[in-house]
């Protein structure tokens, strides 16, 4: 389990703070991942693939957790949430990378959750289509599409924010 | 040169893979993570140890209550009575039984009545002495031939074949 949690414990959490933007959320989800797992380890028959199954079980428990949020109520603005992460955030950059990071962050919290989580797994995990699809039980074609739809929108994001930065930099 | 972003699918997961390295872990996420999932553990391993003995404790129980139920059956049951007559399977091979020739006769001042059961064993005769008067039949020093013809003969005082 150690081992387990000193590998996978950040990775986990990043993952579950992009798609539910709170980081004690982003906690239970990962302990519950981890917990989970360890206690049906000896389901998993091939260990290459404990990566994808690991993020199989948070992505699983994440849309169970989402089932009991609808009955809750709203959830909170996207706006929020980019607000309340960047300003949770312990910052280890300089301004101006900060500055980037931000809107980066900004502009895939913008997302719709499907393409969030997909753009995650590609971008940070280095999982392919087929890994991913098996991650989010869907077909490397609806993947595919997704992941080209994510990145469409975060460019658009981005260069709009980049844009505005340069007009009020020139006034 | 440096990929751009705008145009390097490459170049964007990188942008954004740095900006999710920014996000740090709770401080104390690692220990409380550990310490949860053990306390999870261990609690998991102690139900499952219990779903797997309570079959076993469940048998013992059942047998323990019939083991209960047997004693106090035995105990409050009545003791088997003396003198239990011993059955004695006639040798029905042999030809030529060998049969004890039983004689009962009683003394003169004794009274009694003797009243012959009949007995389906021909090595076997059952008879009931009654004393008439409230003596006690004194021991019989005597013997009665077996009824082959008859089997109930009433005998009285002074019978003695």
């Amino acid at each position: 389990m150690r081992g387990w949690l000193e590998e996978f414990g950040p990775r986990l959490y990043r993952f579950a703070w992009r798609l539910s933007g709170d980081p004690h959320i982003a906690e239970d989800l990962a302990q519950e991942t981890l917990f989970r797992a360890w206690r049906n380890r000896e389901t998993l028959r091939d260990p290459e693939r404990l990566r994808i199954w690991l993020f199989r079980i948070c992505a699983n428990l994440w849309r169970d957790e989402g089932r009991k949020r609808k009955v809750r109520g709203p959830r909170l603005a996207p706006e929020t949430v980019e607000h309340d992460r960047a300003m949770q955030q312990p910052w280890t950059n300089t301004s101006e990378t900060r500055d980037e990071t931000l809107q980066v962050l900004a502009a895939i919290a913008d997302l719709p959750e499907r393409q969030r989580e997909i753009l995650h797994l590609a971008a940070c995990e280095g999982l392919n289509a087929i890994q991913i699809a098996e991650v989010l039980e869907t077909t490397p074609g609806a993947v595919r599409s997704s992941l080209s739809l994510a990145r469409q929108g975060v460019r658009r994001t981005l260069e709009q924010r980049t844009s505005v930065r340069e007009i009020s930099h020139e006034s | 040169m440096k990929a751009d972003w705008r145009f390097d699918d490459g170049a964007l997961d990188e942008m954004i893979r740095r900006a999710t390295d920014t996000v740090e872990l709770p401080e104390g996420f690692e220990q409380r993570v550990g310490a949860a999932v053990n306390r999870e553990a261990t609690a998991h391993h102690q139900i499952r140890s219990f779903r797997l003995l309570s079959p076993a404790l469940a048998a013992a129980a059942v047998f323990a209550l019939l083991f209960i139920g047997w004693r106090v059956q035995t105990l409050f049951s009545p003791a088997p009575t003396a003198n239990a007559p011993a059955v004695v399977n006639a040798d029905e091979g042999s030809p030529e039984a060998d049969r004890a020739v039983v004689r009962v006769s009683f003394e003169e001042e004794n009274d009694a009545i003797v009243i012959r059961e009949p007995s389906s064993n021909p090595n076997v005769t059952i008879m009931w002495i009654h004393p008439v008067a409230a003596q006690q039949a004194s021991a019989p020093d005597t013997t009665i031939e077996p009824d082959t013809t008859d089997p109930t003969n009433q005998m009285r005082k002074g019978s003695d074949s």
